[in-house]
């Protein structure tokens, strides 16, 4: 028989030798790679949402009314020299209005009648930060000002929910290592008692002269088949299931704020991870066994 | 072509089973080991067949010094020497000549080159007829006869065989000491054989060592005694 086929011929032998064991440790890697699946999407997520999100975290500062043109400039010079700031875009209260009543569209048409005199609205600062993190520092300081009347930011909210991913991705990781671990002592002891099944073999194996790699390699195969078995499920869950979930959702997680990772190549990069994993935890788990219980023997 | 200076083997759990072994076993010779059930028959084959190491002295086989082969090059090693144990050990779900064919196939001889050995094999051991057959369809003397010829299809410089007449019926003993004699002559094989059984002995007289309590108590030539190498002398 050929030296490449017959490991893969026997170690699927020995798969279906012990059908009741190796469908648990498959079902392990099924279940272990699924939440995988799921850390990912949602890591990768979190990574897209937070970028949006930056892109959109500004401070809004209204200006007290009494500030005249010069000191304006004078203010927006020492906004724009603080550490974190990016950029500082002056807005007066014409073009604030206009905003308003654009942003409220055809209901925004009634506030029309405060254009000039009338505006109660007041001069602004538009100021971007180079990290949400710093934003709470930089509108207290900006705040603190002399001539300021308030200070508003958005993404508050935002910030708040992209920590709450944070912590649930976190405590995803601790399961994903614990069924990892799982995965990976179902798969020895799949292969532990295909080893045992086939002791009388092996040592026939050994006394004609066979190889450690010879005696070994149907049983690493073996482990890598129930790997790749065990990934196949999970790898359709995370192309339909990611596909069917994006276009269900429209393609954000419950506002425009939050864009959500484009469905290709995405779950084809998802893909190739499963199933590597998958083949991975197969070859570790199988090749503890293996040198563990061949290493007894001379 | 084996060579035994001053071997002394002591097993984990504290059993000397050998002790102070000195022995020189030639080219083509054919050599039976005889002694009482313990006496340490078994160990002497497995530190020949790198199984065991010698707590002492060395164990040389073809120029190899086998005790000290590295865990790697074993299998290597037991490609030159051909192995029979008393329970026949053969694969069930393989044919005779399949079975024979798997000692060549690990060894990644060519096809072509490995089934034409097989059917030689085969034809030395006077299985050919049998050559599809399942073992639990053959004889324990054809199933011995099988593994006596997957043990020389490599072409081993030395056949160690530990009592490979042990099941079987004096008649049947007799065709496998037969046959071992045709190997030793045609194919020049040196043949080591662990036996319980005196009527062989007796029967087909060659070079017969005597092992006691781990010790060598007379190594004869075929039916003469030549040498008494009294325990007491080594302690
Ligand atoms: N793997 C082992 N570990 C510990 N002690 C062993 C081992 N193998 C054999 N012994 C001990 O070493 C001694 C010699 O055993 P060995 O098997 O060599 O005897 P033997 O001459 O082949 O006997 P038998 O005729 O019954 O096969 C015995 O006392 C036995 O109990
Ligand atoms: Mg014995």
């Amino acid at each position: 028989m050929n030296r490449i086929i017959r490991p893969f011929k026997e170690g699927f032998v020995g798969l279906i030798r012990h059908l009741a064991m190796s469908f648990s440790s498959i079902m392990a890697v099924m279940i272990t790679l699924t939440i995988v699946s799921l850390f990912v999407m949602l890591t990768v997520n979190i990574q897209e949402i937070t970028q949006s999100i930056e892109a959109k975290v500004q401070i809004h500062v209204q200006i007290k009314n009494e500030v005249g043109l010069p000191d304006i400039g004078e203010l927006e010079r020492s906004i724009r020299a603080m550490e974190g700031v990016v950029e500082v875009v002056y807005s007066d209260k014409d073009k604030e209005l206009n905003q308003f009543i654009e942003a409220y569209g055809e209901e925004g048409k009634i506030f029309e009648m405060y254009r000039g005199e009338k505006n109660p609205l007041r001069n602004a600062f538009i100021i971007e930060v180079q990290d949400a993190k710093n934003i709470d520092a930089i509108s207290k300081r900006v705040e603190g000002m002399d001539g300021i009347e308030s200070v508003n930011y958005g993404g508050v909210n935002a910030i708040k929910l992209v920590d709450i991913l944070n912590s649930i991705r976190d405590s995803g990781f601790i399961l994903v290592g614990f069924l990892g671990f799982l995965a990976l002592f179902l798969i020895a002891n799949t292969i532990k008692m295909s080893i045992h099944s086939r002791m009388h073999e092996i040592s026939i194996m050994r006394t004609i002269g066979a190889t450690n790699g010879f005696i070994r390699a149907p049983f690493v195969i073996e482990g890598i088949l129930i790997g790749f078995f065990g990934a196949i499920v999970p790898v359709l869950i995370s192309i339909f299931g990611y596909r069917y979930l994006y276009d269900a959702m429209g393609g954000i997680l419950l506002s425009n704020l939050f864009i959500l990772r484009p469905v290709f190549p995405f779950v084809y990069y998802l893909s190739y991870l499963l199933v590597l994993l998958g083949i991975s935890v197969g070859l570790f788990g199988s090749y503890l066994s293996v040198t563990r219980y061949l290493r007894v023997y001379r | 072509m084996i060579k035994l200076s001053n071997v002394s083997k002591t097993y984990k759990n504290g059993v000397n089973a050998l002790y102070n072994i000195n022995l020189f076993i030639d080219q083509s010779e054919f050599v039976y080991i005889i002694g009482p059930t313990g006496s340490g028959k078994s160990t002497l084959i497995r530190l020949l067949d790198a199984e065991e190491k010698p707590t002492k002295g060395n164990v040389e086989v073809a120029g190899i010094n086998v005790g000290l082969l590295r865990h790697g090059k074993v299998p290597y090693y037991r490609r030159h020497i051909g192995v029979v144990f008393q329970d026949f050990k053969l694969l069930e779900r393989k044919t005779v000549f399949e079975n024979v064919l798997y000692a060549l196939e690990i060894t990644h001889m060519k096809p072509l080159d490995a089934r034409q050995r097989v059917r030689e094999v085969l034809q030395l051991v006077d299985l050919s007829e049998k050559s599809s057959h399942y073992p639990d369809q053959l004889s324990g003397g054809q199933q011995q006869r099988a593994v006596i010829a997957r043990a020389i299809a490599n072409k081993p410089q030395i056949l160690i065989a530990d009592e490979p007449t042990g099941n079987l019926d004096p008649k049947k003993s007799g065709e496998i000491i037969k046959l071992l004699e045709k190997i030793n002559q045609e194919e020049k094989t040196t043949i080591l054989m662990v036996t319980h059984d005196i009527g062989i002995v007796n029967q087909f007289k060659k070079r017969t060592i005597a092992l006691e309590a781990g010790h060598i108590v007379a190594d004869m030539a075929e039916g003469g005694y030549i040498q008494h190498e009294s325990h007491h002398s080594a302690v």
